[in-house]
């Protein structure tokens, strides 16, 4: 592999997509010529989506989705939708027990506790908020990646200097 | 219906409303500067956790720590701290919110916006802010939760 | 949006069962295409694909049409997928059982163009995928499989346009490093 292969490594997944600009897709192109190394990956970059499309599309061409406009008729016939004011009766539907004067004090204990034990049960599902860590990004001057590290605990922000994209992660 | 019901349906609601805001007043992170290089195979003790997390994704053999600093940061206020060779970082939390702080994060160089980002920082996560050169290397800026 | 989809969005809005049938007849396949992609079985993929237009149905008047109707529909699937495949913890990361047991290779078929050859290779490519993350996986998804552009990908994934290249970018080295035996680049 060149030494300049590093710079174009982003680049060659935009050219593969055919996600170029003009002036890219040149640049990409003249270094494919000097290129053995870049070619290769090309071709395999290639290959894998074909690996992977082609069961997709044979199982596909099989497939006649038996019933299965009939089984989403009959399920929303069946649970017809909902409105706004269907669904708080539906909620008011399971207040019979609060009737009963026993569950007053009851409840009113139970909600105490929540609110008690609320900030610690928080605390501790919040690092699985599925929520994205990079809400906005912008940069005038560099390329900008973001990377998650499967631990999930780390969110790399990487900035690329323009004549030094072979600082790039790994 | 029963008033007392109502009531009883409608007060959770409410304490879970404002329990949820969890107005901190300050907010406890934790900035740290590191040299990235190839120079050398020196680990600074401190960096060896943050290393081995970071080897899947880096290359570099030596990290240095250049600055570690505690900063308890207010609400809508901004932090701006010198990191590097003419670079700084400006910090403004805007929101607390679910016990994730909200952060608007902007990096200068002199007087040029290099970066403009707003992310959001839960409990025991770490945002690293990394490329710009430095000496022979690259500088990272890991900013963690301290909450 | 074109008017003929907008005229069936809004009377499945109103609770049009026919209507909710024409854009079962437009997006089926669609829809299938990208659970299949994820869950890599037909049974699973065919469930989604009916909890999708469900959901559709139940949810589609908080559809307000500031994006296009489809790249609603596929971030709905891509998370109906996601999400199936974490319950049934049938998830691409931990799923052994359901896969065929390589055919045995004989002499003639270890030739590299023979079918055979293909077969292993496509199943080293779907192992090699199942060890991706999710938002990668997602991002390749639909990309690889439904061709859409980075563009269209930020819009269903809701990020970044830089956040989808790394996606597919950081997807395919990935890819690339563990089936580094079968590439010689």
């Amino acid at each position: 592999m060149r030494k300049d292969c590093s710079s174009l490594s982003t680049l060659l997944d935009k050219y593969f997509d055919g996600e170029t600009s003009q002036r890219e897709q040149e640049a990409v192109e003249a270094h494919l010529k000097q290129c053995p190394a870049c070619q290769e990956r090309l071709k395999f970059m290639s290959e894998i989506k074909g690996a992977f499309r082609r069961p997709l599309l044979e199982t596909l061409e099989k497939e006649t989705f038996p019933w299965l406009w009939e089984k989403i008729e009959r399920e929303i016939r069946f649970k017809p939708r909902e409105t706004l004011w269907e669904s708080i009766k539906g909620w008011f539907k399971i207040t019979p027990f609060l009737k009963r004067r026993i569950w007053i004090p009851a409840t009113v204990v139970a909600t105490l506790l929540i609110l008690l034990i609320f900030p610690t049960l928080f605390k501790k599902n919040s690092s699985h908020l599925p929520l994205p860590v990079v809400e906005y990004i912008e940069s005038k001057t560099n390329n900008v990646m973001i990377y998650e590290l499967d631990n999930g605990k780390i969110t790399v922000i990487w900035l690329f200097e323009e004549s030094e994209a072979e600082s790039s992660p790994s | 219906m029963n008033k007392r019901i109502l009531f009883i349906i409608l007060l959770p609601i409410l304490f879970l409303g404002f329990s949820s805001q969890e107005a901190w007043s300050q907010i406890p992170t934790r900035l740290r500067v590191i040299e990235a290089s190839n120079v050398g195979r020196t680990i600074d003790p401190s960096l060896k956790e943050l290393h081995g997390q970071l080897s899947s994704l880096f290359r570099y053999t030596s990290y240095r720590l250049l600055r570690d600093e505690r900063l308890h940061l207010s609400l809508n206020q901004t932090t701006t701290l010198p990191v590097h060779s003419g670079r700084s970082i400006e910090i403004t939390p805007l929101k607390f919110y679910a016990n994730t702080a909200e952060l608007r994060v902007k990096i200068k160089r002199e007087k040029t916006e290099i970066l403009d980002t707003q992310v959001r920082l839960p409990p025991g996560r770490t945002v690293l802010i990394g490329g710009p050169k430095h000496g022979e290397g690259v500088v990272i800026l890991a900013f963690s939760s301290l909450f | 949006m074109k008017s003929e989809e907008f005229e069936l969005i809004s009377r499945c809005q109103q609770g049009d069962q026919e209507a909710l049938k024409e854009i079962f007849n437009l997006y089926h396949q669609k829809v299938y295409r990208i659970a299949y992609g994820v869950v890599r079985q037909r049974e699973d993929a065919l469930d989604i694909v009916q909890e999708v237009f469900i959901k559709l149905y139940r949810s589609i008047k908080n559809f307000k049409g500031k994006s296009s109707f489809y790249t609603y529909l596929y971030r709905m699937t891509l998370n109906q997928a996601i999400d199936y495949s974490r319950k049934a913890k049938k998830s691409l990361f931990s799923r052994p059982t359901w896969e065929k047991e390589p055919e045995p290779v004989d002499e003639e078929t270890q030739r590299p163009d023979s079918q055979a050859a293909q077969k292993q290779f496509e199943e080293r490519v779907q192992k090699a995928m199942e060890k991706l993350s999710e938002d990668q996986r997602g991002a390749l998804i639909l990309r690889e499989i439904e061709g859409l552009s980075y563009h269209e990908i930020a819009e269903v994934m809701e990020c970044s346009l830089g956040t989808v290249m790394s996606r597919i970018h950081y997807g395919r080295k990935r890819l690339r490093e563990l089936l580094k035996d079968e590439w010689k680049g």
